[in-house]
């Protein structure tokens, strides 16, 4: 058994444990201030021990989960984002005058359930973590009770999740039935013979299609706009950036070990995927009034964009799948920073309530106009580096593959596309085109407190440092490459 | 060869993985035509209960324990699942009782 693998979740136990103590054994005024330092404290000190502590890589052969360089990049990232959303959560729990600990917690279980998966290496632990994270999600998804919009929210993807999960243990079941293994390394060694060739590619495209519904690919997609609107904004951004996150970081592993990436008909697969996934969440965004809805089309297109890397194979696409998956998730924390402000503060999410931000919050209006530049692809932010790392790995395949080329295009299309939304979306927080709404909303200043600062400057750390220093962050994308490395000569 | 009776009483793989099929895809049309949530999520159910099927079968005739155990934890993830989905069909049913999925309006452009 792998124990330095989940090390960092055991520590994550331990505290929501404590902080469960902590709620039971307080008065109901001092609870909140309590649990709330505690578990900034906490967090921080496991992100801080990540980096100090666990510094080497732990592999042993054929144990189920495994901290190589990958999963130990990943932990971070989870960690830091887990503290952005831990704040986020806390500025939104507070204004609703509801109990810290009921929300707080599960959100904290979703985060092992995270952070476990980026060591995935087995097809039992796939499915394990990517439930942990799905059933956490059901009941963070329709929490907000009261709400017939959260509920139903929560009743469509309670529907849909249940449906991928089943699909996806279905496949889980072929592949393990011709193969006759979970472990990913096996599987990469193993080639089916003629006879059972179509039931095992049958199985690896049924997990695929369980994967692709977590991050919300082209046909699996159908989910995410109503379950991005209806639930509440933190549990949206949660939704948006780190449950997508598994599921790249499973299909990354599992498409590594099983599928052979590179190979001419794995490539048209993926192209198909990306290509559709990309025109239709950038087309689809263009209309959309309501700001969630549009980050949910979004977030269509930037799976697609990430999907790329998996129809050009290879580390160097893999980096930069990373790279642009890490800067993409930062850029959601920023951005639903000030969603969720503008969600409680102003009652809507209404792409006209924007106007209020730049005089009642400044900071979160700044924030939610460098994240939607970085996801634009704005050239000095790190969203830009991401989309030029994707289409450089994709060129270079290009130049010998015609289909590859066209695909590049195609990207480059939806790019180009995207830019208008996104710049609607600035354009609706400083220059708003209905003035009567401006002064309807405008009323006093939103207060931000020093740890929501905190959250918005570790977002904008992530946006603006690797953009203007890509070394910073691509050698760590490549350095948790590597491991994909040694699934990929197979 | 003569067949005898027997070869054809003798249930093999293709038996049970036709079974699982068969019920997976009763599962997959429940959840595409039927109205009433409850029995939405009882189809999803036996979608697992055909994919756990299939995971016996093939652990059996791969001689390793593997499957087994994964149907051990799929029973109980979807035991989890059910907890969590049941308390928000109930907690939906507060708002507007019959619970159909034609109800489930609201979110749109």
């Amino acid at each position: 058994m792998n124990f330095a693998a989940f090390q960092l979740e055991t520590g994550l136990a331990a505290l929501v444990i404590l902080l469960l103590i902590l709620d039971g054994s307080c008065k109901q005024s001092l609870h909140v201030a309590k649990g709330y330092a505690a578990g900034i404290v906490g967090l921080g000190i496991l992100l801080i021990l990540s980096f100090t502590y666990l510094k080497t890589p732990v592999v042993i052969p054929e144990a189920l989960i495994q901290l190589d360089t990958m999963a130990l990049g990943f932990k971070r990232m989870f960690l830091a984002l887990g503290l952005g959303f831990f704040i986020i959560n806390q500025n939104w729990i507070a204004r609703r005058r509801d109990n810290f600990i009921s929300y707080q917690s599960i959100f904290l279980l979703s985060l092992i359930g995270m952070m476990l998966s980026s060591s995935v290496n087995n097809l039992l632990m796939m499915f394990l973590t990517m439930e942990i994270v799905a059933v956490s999600f059901y009941v963070m998804v329709g929490y907000n009770k009261k709400t017939e919009q959260s509920l139903e929210a929560g009743v469509k993807y309670l529907i849909m999740a249940g449906l991928a999960s089943a699909i996806m243990i279905m496949g889980i079941a072929f592949v393990y039935g011709i193969s006759g293994t979970l472990d990913f390394n096996e599987l990469a060694e193993f080639t089916p013979d003629e006879n059972s060739r179509d039931a095992y590619w049958m199985g690896i495209i049924l997990i695929v299609a369980g994967l692709g519904f977590k991050i919300s690919a082209f046909p699996f997609q159908y989910w995410a706009p109503d379950v991005y609107q209806g639930t509440s904004a933190p549990t949206t951004g949660m939704l948006a950036s780190a449950s997508k996150a598994v599921g790249f970081i499973l299909l990354a592993r599992f498409a590594c070990a099983a599928m052979p990436l590179g190979s001419p008909i794995i490539t048209t697969f993926w192209a198909i995927l990306a290509a559709s996934s990309i025109l239709y969440g950038n087309l689809c965004a263009i209309p959309q009034r309501d700001i969630k809805r549009l980050i949910a089309f979004s977030g269509i297109a930037n799976a697609g964009y990430m999907m790329l890397a998996f129809s050009v194979g290879g580390t160097m696409a893999m980096s930069a799948m990373f790279y642009y998956l890490i800067v993409y998730v930062f850029s959601i924390l920023g951005a639903f920073l000030a969603i969720s402000l503008i969600e409680t503060e102003v009652g809507s999410t209404d792409m006209d309530a924007l106007s209020c931000l730049p005089q009642r919050a400044p900071f979160a209006g700044f924030l939610l106009a460098v994240s939607m530049a970085s996801m634009a692809g704005i050239p000095p932010l790190a969203g830009f580096m991401g989309k030029f790392l994707l289409l450089k790995a994709l060129f270079i395949r290009g130049m010998a593959d015609t289909p590859i080329l066209i695909l590049a295009i195609v990207a480059l299309i939806g790019i180009i596309i995207s830019i208008y939304y996104y710049f609607l979306v600035i354009r609706c927080i400083y220059w708003p085109a209905n003035q009567a709404y401006l002064l309807r909303t405008s009323g006093s200043k939103i207060f931000l407190t020093s740890a929501l600062y905190l959250a918005g400057v570790i977002s904008l750390i992530m946006m603006i440092l690797p953009g203007i220093y890509p070394e910073l962050l691509l050698d760590g994308t490549d350095w948790m490459a590597s491991t994909l490395g040694e699934l990929l000569q197979h | 060869m003569i067949a005898t009776i027997e070869t054809y009483l003798t249930i093999g793989l293709g038996h049970y993985l036709t079974v699982s099929v068969i019920l997976f895809c009763l599962g997959l049309l429940g959840i595409m035509t039927r109205r009433n949530i409850l029995v939405v999520y009882m189809s999803l159910e036996l979608m697992l209960n055909a994919a756990n099927l299939a995971l016996i079968a093939f652990s059996r005739f791969n001689q390793n324990l593997d499957g087994q155990i994964m149907v051990m934890m799929v029973v109980t993830v979807a035991a989890a699942e059910v907890a969590v989905g049941l308390a928000l069909i109930v907690s939906l049913a507060r708002h507007k009782l019959p619970i159909w999925i034609d109800n489930l309006n609201k979110l749109k452009y």
